[in-house]
């Protein structure tokens, strides 16, 4: 019994790839607010003439230079002028004073109606939601993976947070 | 972290929370359905692997189950599970509460016959090798949530585990039912016999338990606290309720009464048949799975029986088929809209579904059968017979209950058979009641069988016992003193060496030749054994009669032996009467009758005739005619009057008699008979008569009587000598024998005649053949007839003669007692104090006393007597002198009753008479003294006369 208790250990040991848990959310780089400052500086942009219409970014300044801090918001038009703020992807971006996160959040609004969001948490590794005409949120079968929709949920709930997400 | 997270984690906390109190539920389950013999087991069993589930959960099984997947088969990380996310503690916490569950499965199905440590070793298969491989496959997903197990990753959808959890244990404990198959006397005959629980109200706590804590088990399987909880917790409480109902509609169709542990496993089943599928399904669709997976727990339960396995407590119907029925049933039963999906492919989908269960059956149940199959032929997984017979609570963990220690001790009473012994009696307990009864039955039992031992001691008859092999195991004082042997040495001694001796010179056998030769085993039939005592010269006759019964599957056979010496000797003697009086004889008796009535006959038809002849002169006068008529009607009465004797003898075999005084009686019919005989003698010889008054009445048959009479009268008349006279004396008396010393006639009341002839007197050769010598002698006088004729009156007739001394014949003739004795007090004028101590003595003498119309008051103690005596007003006592029997007979009493009540009646009677007591209870004035066994009807007379001379 006890051989067979540790030749089955040696077994697991021997595939494993560690003590963690990488199946869990704990195991990504999920995105982080960035720390708080004093004399952060908003700049704004908007001009629906422009493909993208709309551009703001948050910075301090450090000897007469501006260093991005914080939340950066760029709307592009996908369609014509008239329904630039309709029919656009946004993307946001968080920079850690000056330095641009490997994470993002891509944003596709069409009528007036969100249709698609991706939280980009790294190269290759994403999570995509989409929803339907009405707004609603769009779910395959596999969306019913015990456990998957609340990871997801979880990790939407985390880019919400920082990335000041409705 | 936000609210939403924490709401998560509380959500997860508090379902986990309800899952481990399914623990609880199964161990009350599990115990209540079981016997309690092997409560305990069970009770330990599902602590013992919840624990053991948890640690190999944590160790590596959460690693196998959700760890980085390796192709989707098997996850790789995760060892030792540890995290800085506090969600995934709570993760953790919930799924190792699904593993314990899965593992408890098991337990109860192999309940009551499965080894503790064989249990632990397969709930650690179970929880490393079989359920964390299921899991990863249906469960296991990415970091983001999407499916890495290769199941789930083609669509297989069980969303919180009736095929992972519930179907995985069925299969397992299939398989070990299988190997270590049923419990002994489930299947008897090939018939299936239902073991019942030992505690239905906790199995039903239990089954309360578990659909609780099903609310967690779904409802938590979201590991969010989302908008899709409350659909899933009503489908949960829907498919409980359907499973149950399905039970309740189909018992009536059974024709069956509602069986509890179907209801509970109604509702299990229901609650797994929606585990898989409550997420994606309505409140409807999960009813109709419920409902349907009742149906198919009760088939199973059927096909089990049909297969002959012993599921302990219906686990395999509970979780094994409806888990596959759930899982299945997403395909027929899932909502789009639910789901949140345009449509559903059900073909691919139900292929998916199909193709999970395949596999998870086939992984769970053939990986389990071999391993353990394997293992088993090592070491044996089940307890042994005897162990399973006294139950796993002693045999597996040396528990000793009230209730083993009660049934230890009775095992070791029955072992010694020592009925002196008693059990313990815990003190309130239910137990130390039963002990209590217990006791009780054996001191009756124990009584019982000293009354049997000193029956069987004591009894007048032999008594053996002997084995089919025909040793003898016990004989009795009787049969002991029969063959001259000591009861002790009956051991080792064969039957037949006993009653069949062919080696003992003091005690020969003898069989006749015409008849079946003995056989001590030939049962119910009555053998004679014929013994011969050369030392005594003495011929005993034995009846010797077996009978057979049977004890704990031993033939014993029981032989009664009955001196019948006596008795045969009687009924030889009886015989010879009998042929002598009334095979001989009888038929003189109806010639004496047919001969009375010839010559009136022959008169009636002579006057007849006359009539017939007469001149008509003589009958024109009427006078002349009427006095004819009258002689004739005369005779014609006599013949009818012994016509009617004759078939009254004929039809009631005796003479039909008349009650009459028997004083004036027997004076009239003497006077009448020398007035009036035919014979010369008797008319011309002097008769003293001397006719005693009294009131007795006898019973006569009036004209036999007179023969008979007539013909003794006429014997004595013959022998008197000339100058001499006849001597005829009629008195009542009452014969005792202790103070006659005459066997010849019974003790009794009587009117004695006695006729003394005073004539030549006969020797004793002579005597011998008294009828037979004087009816040679005088051919007229039929004294044979006159025997027979008073014999049957109940009379004796004995005669006494000597030599020169004359002859004394003495009629001894019944006196007829009415129903109205008038010679016994009223009611209520008399009492009499009986004094014995023989229970069955004292109720005897109460009814007869009470009978003859006495009020009677009764004891058993001198003190008893004396308390009685001054109390009530007493008018005799019937005093037994011995009323301690081992101290044989005492004149205590006796002389406190003449001290103090001098003047009251005192009847003394006693058994073993000491002569000196007896001289003094003489001596001091006893009333009378009458010896045991008691004749009633002279202790009544005697009671009689005492108090009419008082």
């Amino acid at each position: 019994m006890k051989r067979l208790l540790r030749v089955m250990l040696f077994g697991c040991l021997l595939v494993s790839q560690g003590i963690a848990a990488p199946s869990s959310i704990d195991s990504l780089a999920l995105p982080k607010a960035p720390s708080q400052r004093f004399g952060m500086k908003e700049h704004v942009e908007s001009d629906p003439d422009l493909e993208r219409w709309y551009y703001a970014y948050r910075y301090f300044e450090q000897g007469g230079a501006e260093i991005k801090h914080g939340l950066e918001i760029e709307r592009k038009r996908s369609r014509d002028r008239e329904r630039f703020d309709t029919d656009y992807v946004e993307k946001r971006r968080i920079y850690y004073e000056g330095k641009a996160a490997q994470h993002f959040v891509e944003s596709t609004w069409v009528n007036g109606v969100l249709r698609k969001r991706v939280y980009h948490i790294q190269q290759g590794l994403e999570v995509v939601l989409e929803y339907n005409a009405d707004g609603a949120l769009k779910q395959g079968p596999k969306a019913h993976a015990r456990g998957g929709r609340a990871k997801r949920e979880r990790i939407v709930a985390i880019f919400h947070e920082v990335y000041e997400l409705e | 972290m936000t609210t939403e997270a924490l709401m998560d984690i509380l959500w997860i906390l508090l379902c986990s929370g309800f899952v481990f109190l399914m623990q609880g539920g199964f161990l009350c389950l599990e115990s209540g359905v079981t016997r309690t013999k092997n409560s305990i087991n069970v009770a330990v069993k599902n602590m013992v692997d919840f624990g053991l589930a948890v640690l190999l959960y944590w160790l590596v099984s959460y690693g196998i189950m959700f760890g980085a997947s390796k192709g989707g088969w098997f996850g790789s990380s995760g060892w030792f599970f540890q995290t800085d996310d506090s969600f995934q503690y709570s993760v953790f916490i919930f799924q190792a509460m699904f593993c314990a569950t899965g593992a408890t499965i098991i337990s109860g199905a192999t309940a009551e016959r499965l080894r503790f440590y064989a249990y632990i070793f397969i709930t650690i298969v179970f929880s490393v090798l079989v359920y964390p491989f299921v899991g990863h496959w249906v469960w296991a997903t990415n970091a983001l949530g999407d499916p890495a197990g290769w199941l789930l990753s083609r669509g297989f959808m069980d969303f919180a585990g009736s095929s992972v959890v519930h179907s995985t244990g069925g299969w397992v404990a299939l398989a070990l039912l299988i190997i270590i198959g049923p419990r002994m006397g489930r299947f008897t005959d090939g018939k299936s016999v239902e073991i019942p629980g030992s505690n239905l109200p906790l199995a039903m706590l239990g089954a309360t338990l578990l659909v609780f804590g099903w609310f967690g088990f779904n409802g938590g399987s979201t590991l969010s606290f989302n908008e899709s909880v409350p659909l899933i917790l009503m489908n949960t409480l829907m498919g409980a309720v359907a499973g149950m109902i399905t039970v309740l509609m189909v018992t009536p169709f059974q024709k069956t009464l509602p069986d509890p542990g179907m209801l509970m496993n109604g509702a299990i089943a229901g609650l797994v048949a929606v585990t898989a599928n409550c997420n994606v399904t309505g409140p409807i669709a999960a009813m109709i799975i419920g409902l349907i997976g009742g149906g198919i727990m009760m088939a199973t339960v059927k096909l089990l029986e049909y297969l002959k396995i012993d599921d302990a407590v219906g686990a395999i119907p509970a979780h094994l088929t409806p888990g596959i029925w759930g899982t299945l049933a997403v395909a027929f039963f899932a909502d789009p809209e639910v789901m949140g999906v345009e449509s559903i492919n059900r073909g691919e989908l139900f292929t998916t579904q199909l193709i999970g269960v395949v596999v998870i059956g086939f992984w769970s149940f053939c990986l389990s059968f071999v391993f353990f199959w394997l293992i088993n032929k090592a070491y044996p997984f089940r307890v042994s017979e005897e162990e399973e017979f006294i139950g796993l609570n002693v045999s597996e963990h040396g528990a000793r209950t009230e209730t083993v220690f009660l049934l230890q001790e009775m095992e070791a009473h029955a072992r010694s058979g020592d009925l002196s012994k008693r059990v313990y009696v815990e003190p309130f307990t239910e137990i130390g009641q039963i002990a209590r009864q217990y006791n009780k039955v054996i001191d009756t039992l124990d009584l019982t069988i000293s009354r049997l031992k000193s029956i069987f001691h004591d009894l007048n008859d032999g008594l053996i016992t002997f084995g089919k092999d025909g040793n003898l195991l016990e004989m009795n004082a009787a049969a002991a003193r029969f063959f001259g042997l000591e009861p002790a040495m009956a051991d080792g001694m064969s039957a037949w060496d006993l009653l069949v001796p062919e080696a003992r010179e003091d005690l020969e056998v003898h069989q006749r030749a015409n008849e079946e030769p003995f056989d001590p085993f030939r049962t119910g039939v009555m053998q004679e054994l014929h013994y011969f005592r050369p030392n005594s010269r003495k011929d005993e006759v034995v009846e010797f009669v077996a009978s057979k019964g049977v004890y704990e599957e031993e033939e014993i056979y029981t032989g009664l032996i009955r001196d019948i010496s006596d008795t045969v000797q009687v009924k030889r003697n009886r015989s010879r009467l009998v042929n002598k009086l009334f095979g001989a004889q009888q038929s003189s008796f109806y010639a004496l009758m047919c001969r009375q009535s010839l010559p009136v006959a022959q008169n009636l038809a002579e006057r007849i005739r006359r009539v017939a002849k007469a001149p008509k002169a003589d009958l024109s006068n009427p006078d002349h005619v009427s006095n004819r008529f009258k002689l004739i009607l005369q005779d014609a009465e006599d013949i009818v009057q012994v016509s009617e004797e004759l078939q009254y003898a004929d039809e009631h075999g005796g003479l039909k008699t008349t009650a009459v005084p028997a004083a004036p009686y027997l004076k009239e019919q003497i006077q009448d008979l020398v007035a009036s005989s035919s014979h010369a003698a008797l008319r011309e010889v002097p008769i003293e008569l001397d006719i005693a008054q009294s009131s007795f009445q006898i019973q006569v048959a009036n004209t036999p009587f007179s023969q008979s009479l007539e013909a003794l009268l006429l014997l004595a008349a013959y022998e008197c000598p000339e100058g001499q006279q006849v001597s005829v004396k009629a008195q009542p008396m009452y014969l005792d024998h202790d103070r006659v010393g005459t066997e010849v006639v019974p003790e009794g009341e009587y009117m004695l005649i006695t006729i003394h002839d005073g004539g030549r007197g006969l020797a004793d050769g002579q005597l011998d053949e008294y009828y037979s010598g004087r009816e040679r002698e005088y051919p007229e006088i039929e004294l044979a007839n006159a025997d027979l004729i008073l014999r049957s009156h109940g009379g004796v007739l004995d005669v006494d003669s000597m030599p020169g001394l004359g002859t004394t014949q003495r009629i001894y003739l019944p006196v007829h007692r009415p129903l109205e004795d008038p010679g016994s007090p009223e009611s209520g004028k008399a009492t009499i104090l009986v004094v014995d101590d023989f229970p069955l003595q004292r109720r005897q003498l109460e009814a007869l006393f009470h009978h003859a119309g006495y009020e009677v008051l009764h004891c058993s103690s001198e003190e008893e007597a004396s308390r009685l005596l001054s109390a009530h007003q007493v008018d005799a006592v019937v005093l037994d002198l011995v009323l301690a029997r081992d101290q044989g007979p005492s004149d205590h009493l006796f002389q406190y009753i003449r001290k103090e009540h001098p003047a009251l009646p005192i009847v003394a009677c006693s058994g073993e008479t000491d002569p000196e007591i007896l001289a003094v209870v003489v001596e001091q004035g006893a009333s009378a003294y009458i010896r045991k066994p008691l004749v009633y009807d002279s202790l009544l007379h005697m009671v009689n006369r005492e108090l009419a001379v008082r």
